[in-house]
């Protein structure tokens, strides 16, 4: 049965786990793949781990509807937006009553799923929830991306298979979950490594144009000047930093890296912990920099990284290093476990 | 195992889906069709140059001597520090140059949500470089676009 998600490696003989670390591609970003523990222990163990955070995430999500609520008096008086392709029907009722419409579907479907998460039907309304409530909040000039991820997870999850009250779900419901609840991180870390290819393939062009690039020395002054500039704010470290342009060049290329590799770290569970750390402190660096704050995708990385069903508690830093993306041949694995 | 092969599959093809929209949209002015976006945030690395800002003549009938960029306005606009604004001001400058019916929507926008009643403003093209803008708050006015008002329509509450 070839069942087994991706972050659990099936069981290997030596030999093909050697053959696969000597591809060419293996080789250049490094990371060798180990002998797992029995596959269907980590599969029962990763599966009530998994459930778990699924509540989590759906207890989030209600808390989030919650606190919107001492708004509501003020977005039901809101003028007609340009209202985004999920709002446009909005132009259609009186706008009063379709904003009231989406505050309610949006808590009444996270209460719902906060409730009943095994069931799909809740968490078909807690995505349209979210997905209304996104797309009316950002319809009003320019669109923020701080919520785009948790409604894109809320979307994928409706894929989790039902489970029944009081049965135990078969391995291949577990299986299934755990591939869902993968498929979730995958999307995550997926944005990170276009952001991170963005920065990258536009440095590549600036530079070919004789411009400054996110490569050069001064680039995160530069971006920190410009984007307070633009808002009139003053940031916590970011004047500083702009006095101090070097000091940005180190902390600008290692956020490339965290970007640019995060999609790999889904394939490798030794690195989520790991990486969530990077993405949060990431953000929070962010926020001193340049007053950029994305406190869900925070929680994301939380939920789905820093408790990763699929980290293994026998896990140490000597795997942790030799699994990282191009820097992990210089730390070799001590002994395959 | 067919529907968990099913699973695997559509999950492969929402990944690779999301992934090769997300790079169509950067052809699209806007970069996005909510919500799939390329997610090249902060990318390119600015340089000098010219961008628009909106210079307040008037708020709440009030005359402003000598006018100030609305970002500067933190008196007299709730708003000021909205990087929404911001954006509008590109895209309103970028519309008006390209003569293109995009002004009317970014007026709308503007002058119904986020500036007082009876307000007026100039579109300025400005230059800098932001690191010396930063350091000495100089700037350069190299072009003036027209100068609107809100006078006629209803203001609305946002942020």
């Amino acid at each position: 049965m070839s069942t087994i998600v991706n972050p659990s490696p099936p069981q290997q003989n030596p030999k093909e786990a050697v053959g696969r670390s000597a591809h060419p591609l293996r080789h250049l970003l490094g990371g060798k793949p180990k002998l797992s523990a029995p596959a269907f222990r980590l599969q029962t163990k990763s599966f009530g781990r998994a459930t778990l955070l699924v509540r989590c995430y759906y207890a989030c999500n209600l808390y989030f509807a919650l606190a919107l609520m001492a708004d509501w008096t003020g977005l039901l008086n809101r003028n007609m937006p340009a209202p985004l392709w999920p709002v446009a029907w909005l132009t259609h009722v009186p706008l009063r009553t379709g904003i009231g419409a989406i505050l309610w579907l949006y808590l009444l479907g996270a209460l719902a799923a906060a409730i009943f998460p095994q069931k799909r039907w809740t968490r078909i309304i807690a995505f349209a929830g979210v997905f209304e409530w996104v797309a009316f909040n950002n319809s009003y000039g320019k669109i923020g991306h701080s919520m785009h991820l948790w409604t894109l997870v809320s979307a994928l999850l409706i894929f989790l298979p039902d489970l029944k009250r009081g049965e135990s779900p078969s391995r291949t419901q577990r299986q299934k979950f755990l591939l869902i609840f993968w498929a979730c991180q995958a999307m995550i870390m997926l944005a990170y490594s276009m952001s991170g290819l963005g920065k990258v393939v536009v440095a590549i062009y600036q530079g070919c144009l004789g411009q400054m690039h996110a490569f050069s020395s001064n680039a995160l002054a530069e971006v920190i000047a410009e984007r307070l500039l633009e808002t009139n704010s003053r940031s916590l470290l970011g004047p500083w930093l702009i006095d101090h342009s070097s000091v940005g060049w180190p902390l600008l290329l290692g956020a490339i890296y965290l970007e640019l590799f995060a999609f790999l770290t889904v394939f490798r569970p030794s690195l989520h912990r790991f990486w969530a750390c990077g993405l949060i402190l990431f953000h929070i660096g962010s926020f001193l920099l340049l007053t950029v704050s994305f406190p869900q995708n925070c929680l994301l990385l939380a939920l789905f990284f820093l408790s990763s069903p699929f980290h293994r508690d026998d896990e140490n830093w000597r795997h942790t290093l030799a699994d990282l993306p191009l820097l992990g041949r210089l730390f070799p694995r001590q002994c395959a476990s | 195992m067919r529907a968990y092969r099913r699973i695997r599959i559509f999950i492969s093809w929402f990944l690779s889906a999301y992934f090769a929209m997300g790079l169509l949209m950067l052809l699209r002015p806007d970069m996005e069709i909510f919500p799939v976006f390329s997610w090249f945030l902060f990318a390119r690395v600015p340089q000098s140059g010219a961008q628009f800002g909106l210079l307040l003549h008037q708020v709440n009938s009030r005359k402003i001597e000598p006018p100030r960029l609305y970002q500067e306005a933190g008196d007299l606009v709730p708003t000021a520090h909205s990087v929404t604004v911001y954006k509008l001001a590109q895209e309103l400058g970028a519309a008006i140059e390209k003569n293109s019916p995009e002004t009317t929507r970014c007026r709308d926008l503007l002058e119904k949500d986020w500036l007082p009643p009876q307000s007026s403003y100039e579109l300025v093209k400005l230059n800098s470089d932001p690191v010396t803008r930063w350091k000495t708050g100089k700037y350069e006015i190299i072009q003036r676009l027209g100068t609107f008002t809100n006078a006629d329509k209803p203001s609305g509450k946002n942020e």
